[in-house]
C-alpha cells in the first residue's frame, strides 16, 4: 500500500537519502535498521510529510503523497512516533491522546472519545497516568505516550522510530508483543526503526538496511544477519 | 465542580449588574474602561496564551473596528449599531489576511509582521487626514440617543460577557484543544492530524474580530476616535495586563485588566507615571513569575495542599 | 530628482544597515530579537549630547564613551533579563518589548520630551553631481557608518572572537563541546549588539535629534531590514538596508512622501511571500 521510488533528500550538500525504493504491503511488519546517521529518521520524516523530498515519488493506497502536508498524510492513515518524544508537555496524558482523537472524527461525542483515549492509554501501559502532565513522565512513559497518540489516529500504517530504547528486557518483551499484536490482530502495517537487534530480528517479516542514505539491502532477518555488507556497515572498515 | 463555577460566574455577573447603583459617574467611567481592557486582554490572550502567537497588532485591530464604524457614521451617516458589526467584520477580514500572510512563518516572523501592520495602519491614519482627522481625532455619534454612563456601562458589560463566552467556549472545545496542541509542539500536532495552518489563522481571525468589537464599542463610548486606540502604548497595556494577570489562563487577563486599570487611576493622581510603573511591574512579573498572578496563586495552593 | 533620490537612498540605506547590524548579530548568534534595540540607540544619543553639550567634552570622546557605557548597560540587561529566555524566542521578544516601553518612559522622565541634538562634526554642504547640495554631516555620517560596517565585517571574518561567534551561531552544541563558553559569549554578543545600536545612535543623532520615543522607528526599520535580508546574515543586513533605503526614497520622491515607510513594508511582504527566510537567509522555517 506504500510505494516509494527514487527517494532523495539533501540537507545542504549532504545526501541524507539517496535513491531509496520502498514498498510495503497491508498488515506487514517491516524492520528498518542501519547505523546512526544512515537516514532512517529522514525517511520517516519524508513519508510523514514533515518536509518535502528533494526528488522521488511516494504513493499511499494509490494516492500521491508528494507535497502533502503532515496533517493531511496523517488523515490518509499514516501515523508516526518521534525518536525523541515530542509530547504536548503542558497538557495531561489524556489531553495528549484526545488531540488525535478529535481530529480524526469531527463529530465524536466527547465522552466516547475520552473513553477511547483512556482505553488506549491503558493499552500502552499508561492506565493510571491520565491526569498527569506529559512533562512529568519519564522517558519510557513518554515513548509509550508517543505510541498511544499515534494509535489514536487510527492508522493503516504505523511508523515507529526507536520505541524500545531505555526499556529493560521484560518491558521489551511486552512492547514487542504489543507491536506484533498491532500488525497481526489489527492489520496495521508497521515500519519499525530499531537498534535493539534481538527484538526486531525476531519480530519483523523483512528487514530493510540503510547505510549512508542508500538502501544497502532488503531481506528476511536471516539473510540480513548473515550478509557481509551489513556486518561491514555495522562494524566499520 | 462545574456547577459551582457556573453559580460563581452568575453571582459575579449579577453583582456587576447592580454595580452602577453604587458608583458615581467617574467610577462608572473607570468600570467601562476596565471592561474594554478585559475584552482586549482576553482576546489577545486567546491568541498569545493559547496558540503562542504574539501579535503586536491587537490594538491596531481595535483601531480598525473603531475607525471603520466611526468613518461610516461620519461620512455615510450609518448608525453605530450597524457600523460596529461592520467594523468587526472588517477587522476579521484583515486579521484573516494577516494570518494567511504569516502562514509559512509563524513565531517571531508573525510578531514582526504584526508590528509592521500596526505601523502601516498608523501611517494611513496620519496621512488620510481628510477622512480620519489624524491626531485631532474623529468625532463620532454615540450608541445612545441620550448620553448615559449607566447605559454605556450595561452595553459594555453585555459586550464583554459575550466576548468572554465566545472565548470560554473556544478554549474548552476541540478548537481550544488544538490551539494548545499547536502551542505545545507544532510539528507533533501536525503529525497527529491537526491542521496547524487553519488553527493559526482561525485564532488570528477570531481574536482580531473581538479586538475590533472592543474598539468599536469603546470608540462610540468616548465619542472621539483617536490614534491612541490603535497605539503601541495601548498594545503595551494589553500585553502587561495579560502577563501580570496570567497568560494562558482564562481568568488571568480579566484580573490583570481590572487591577491595572484601577491602579492606573490612582497613579494618575501623582502624574503620568502609570506606564512606567506598569512597565516595571510587568518586567519583573515576566522575568520572575511568567504565569502571572494566577500562576502565583496556583503555586501557593499547590504548596499548601502538599504540606 | 532621480539623482537626489538615488543619493538619499544610498546614504539612508547605509544608515539603515548600520542601525540593523546589531539586531542581526544578536538574532544570528542568540536567536533573540531585541525589541529594545532602538532604545539603546537613543540612550547613546542622549549620552553623547550630554557629554558634548552639557559637560563640554570633545565630540569624538563623547561618542566613544557613550558607546562604551551602552555596551556595559547591554551586558547588564543580558544578565538580568535575557539569560533566562534562551530557547524561547517569543519570551525574549515580550521581555524586550516591555523593556523598550520602560526605557522610553524613563528617558521622558530623565531627559524631558524635547529633541536633543549633539554637535555636528562638520559644517556646510557639498555639491553632488553638479546637481544639488548635500549636507556634509550626512555624508560624514554615511562614511562613519561604512567604517563601522567594515570593522564589524573584519571582526567577524578575521578575528578569533569572530570565528567563535560564527561557530556558535551555526551550531551551539558543537561549539560548547569544543570549549566555547557560551554564557560569556552570549553576554558579550548581546552587549555588542547594543553597542552597535549605540554606534548608530551617536553617528546619527546629529542628523536626527533623539527623543524619548524615537527608538521605536529605528527598531522597526532595523527589523524590516533584518527580516528582508535574512535573520542573522551580515550581507543580508547590508543589502537589505540598501534596498529599503532606495525603495523608500524613490517611493517618497515619485509616489508619495507620506507613505515612505509603507513602501519598505510592501517590499518586505513580497519577499517573504516568495522567500520566507529572507534574501540571504538559509534557515528552515
Ligand atoms: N533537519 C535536518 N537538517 C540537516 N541535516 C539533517 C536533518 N535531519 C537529518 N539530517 C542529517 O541527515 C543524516 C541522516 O540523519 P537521520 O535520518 O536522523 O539518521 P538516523 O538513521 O540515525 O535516523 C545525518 O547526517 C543528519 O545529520
Ligand atoms: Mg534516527
Amino acid at each position: 500500500m506504500l510505494k516509494g521510488n527514487g527517494l532523495c533528500k539533501n540537507f545542504g550538500g549532504v545526501a541524507a537519502l539517496n535513491d531509496v525504493d520502498i514498498s510495503l504491503e497491508k498488515g506487514s511488519l517491516i524492520g528498518l535498521i542501519g547505523p546512526n546517521g544512515a537516514g532512517k529518521t529522514t525517511l520517516f520524516n519524508a513519508i510523514a510529510g514533515a518536509f518535502s523530498l528533494s526528488s522521488g515519488n511516494l504513493e499511499f493506497n494509490g494516492k500521491s503523497l508528494n507535497g502533502k502536508s503532515a496533517n493531511h498524510i496523517c488523515r490518509l492513515g499514516i501515523a508516526r512516533t518521534f525518536q525523541v518524544p515530542r509530547p504536548f508537555a503542558e497538557m495531561t496524558c489524556l489531553e495528549n491522546v484526545l488531540v488525535p482523537l478529535v481530529n480524526r472524527s469531527r463529530v465524536g461525542e466527547r465522552t466516547a472519545l475520552l473513553q477511547e483515549g483512556r482505553e488506549i492509554l491503558d493499552f500502552v501501559g499508561l492506565g493510571n497516568r491520565d491526569d498527569i502532565l506529559a512533562k512529568e513522565l519519564n522517558l519510557v512513559e513518554k515513548k509509550r505516550l508517543e505510541m498511544a497518540r499515534a494509535l489514536c489516529t487510527n492508522p493503516q500504517l504505523l511508523l515507529l522510530d526507536e520505541v524500545l530504547g531505555g526499556l529493560n528486557t521484560q518491558e521489551i518483551g511486552a512492547a514487542v508483543d504489543l507491536i506484533v499484536n498491532l500488525s497481526e490482530k489489527r492489520g496495521i502495517a508497521v515500519l519499525w526503526i530499531e537498534h535493539v537487534m534481538g527484538a526486531i530480528m525476531g519480530a519483523a517479516e523483512r528487514i530493510i538496511v540503510l547505510d549512508q542514505g542508500e538502501k544497502l539491502m532488503e531481506g528476511t532477518p536471516e539473510e540480513v544477519a548473515h550478509d557481509p555488507r551489513v556486518i561491514h556497515a555495522y562494524l566499520g572498515a | 465542580m462545574k456547577n459551582t463555577k457556573v453559580i460563581l460566574a452568575c453571582i459575579i455577573v449579577g453583582l456587576f449588574g447592580i454595580l452602577p447603583l453604587g458608583l458615581n459617574v467617574y467610577q462608572q467611567h473607570v468600570m467601562i474602561v476596565c471592561l474594554f481592557y478585559v475584552m482586549m486582554s482576553a482576546s489577545w490572550n486567546l491568541l498569545a496564551g493559547y496558540t503562542g502567537q504574539v501579535s503586536f497588532a491587537h490594538a491596531a485591530f481595535a483601531g480598525i473596528g473603531a475607525y471603520t464604524s466611526g468613518i461610516l457614521a461620519v461620512k455615510a451617516g450609518l448608525s453605530p449599531w450597524l457600523g460596529i458589526p461592520l467594523g468587526v467584520l472588517f477587522a476579521a477580514v484583515i486579521g484573516f489576511g494577516v494570518g494567511l500572510l504569516c502562514l509559512k512563518m509563524g513565531g517571531i516572523y508573525l510578531s514582526l509582521t504584526t508590528l509592521g501592520v500596526s505601523e502601516i495602519f498608523h501611517i494611513i491614519i496620519n496621512n488620510e487626514y481628510e477622512i480620519t482627522r489624524g491626531t485631532m481625532g474623529l468625532q463620532v455619534p454615540g450608541l445612545l440617543v441620550e448620553y448615559s454612563k449607566t447605559g454605556y456601562f450595561y452595553i459594555m458589560l453585555v459586550t464583554a460577557i459575550v466576548s468572554l463566552l465566545v472565548i470560554y467556549w473556544m478554549i474548552h472545545s476541540n478548537i481550544g484543544l488544538n490551539f494548545r496542541a499547536v502551542q505545545n509542539d507544532e510539528k507533533a500536532a501536525a503529525s497527529l492530524g491537526v491542521d496547524v495552518i487553519r488553527i493559526r489563522v482561525l485564532a488570528f481571525t477570531v481574536s482580531s474580530a473581538l479586538a475590533g468589537l472592543a474598539g468599536g464599542v469603546y470608540g462610540h463610548y468616548l465619542l472621539l476616535i483617536t490614534p491612541e486606540i490603535p497605539s503601541l502604548d495601548q498594545q503595551f497595556l494589553v500585553l502587561s495586563m495579560t502577563i501580570i494577570g496570567g497568560m494562558g489562563s482564562f481568568i488571568g487577563p480579566i484580573i490583570g485588566a481590572f487591577t491595572l486599570e484601577i491602579l492606573s487611576e490612582y497613579i494618575r493622581g501623582y502624574g503620568e507615571y502609570h506606564v512606567l510603573v506598569f512597565g516595571l511591574i510587568a518586567l519583573s512579573m515576566a522575568r520572575f513569575a511568567p504565569n502571572g498572578v494566577v500562576g502565583l496563586v496556583q503555586a501557593g495552593w499547590a504548596k499548601r495542599s502538599t504540606s | 530628482m532621480f539623482l537626489l533620490a538615488l543619493t538619499n537612498g544610498l546614504v539612508i540605506g547605509i544608515i539603515y544597515a548600520l542601525a540593523a547590524l546589531g539586531v542581526s548579530l544578536v538574532v544570528g548568534i542568540m536567536n533573540v530579537v531585541n525589541f529594545a534595540h532602538g532604545e539603546f540607540y537613543i540612550l547613546a544619543g542622549y549620552f553623547s549630547y550630554h557629554f558634548a553639550n552639557t559637560l563640554g567634552m570633545n565630540y569624538l570622546a563623547a561618542m566613544m564613551l557613550s558607546v562604551g557605557l551602552v555596551l556595559i548597560f547591554g551586558m547588564i540587561i543580558e544578565v538580568l533579563l535575557i539569560r533566562k529566555t534562551y530557547g524561547d524566542d517569543l519570551y525574549s521578544l515580550i521581555l524586550t518589548f516591555i523593556l523598550s516601553i520602560v526605557l522610553q518612559n524613563t528617558y521622558l522622565l530623565v531627559f524631558g520630551p524635547y529633541p536633543n541634538k549633539p554637535p555636528n562634526w562638520v559644517k556646510g554642504a557639498t555639491n553632488v553631481f553638479g546637481q544639488f547640495y548635500y549636507g556634509n554631516q550626512r555624508l560624514a555620517a554615511c562614511g562613519a557608518g561604512l567604517v563601522v560596517i567594515a570593522i564589524v565585517y573584519l571582526m567577524l571574518k578575521k578575528t578569533w572572537f569572530g570565528r567563535m561567534l560564527r561557530a556558535t551561531s551555526q551550531d551551539r552544541e558543537v561549539a560548547e563541546l569544543n570549549g566555547v563558553n557560551t554564557t560569556a559569549l552570549n553576554m558579550l554578543s548581546f552587549g555588542l549588539g547594543c553597542a552597535l545600536a549605540a554606534a548608530a545612535g551617536v553617528i546619527l543623532s546629529p542628523i536626527f535629534p533623539v527623543t524619548p520615543t524615537g527608538g521605536m522607528a529605528v527598531a522597526l526599520t532595523a527589523f524590516v531590514v533584518v527580516v528582508l535580508g535574512g535573520m542573522g546574515s551580515f550581507w543580508g543586513c547590508v543589502v537589505g538596508g540598501l534596498i529599503i533605503g532606495l525603495v523608500e526614497n524613490f517611493g517618497a520622491a515619485f509616489i508619495s512622501s507620506g507613505y515612505r515607510h509603507v513602501f519598505g513594508f510592501i517590499i518586505l511582504i513580497f519577499v517573504l511571500l516568495v522567500r520566507p527566510a529572507g534574501l540571504f537567509g538559509n534557515r528552515e522555517i
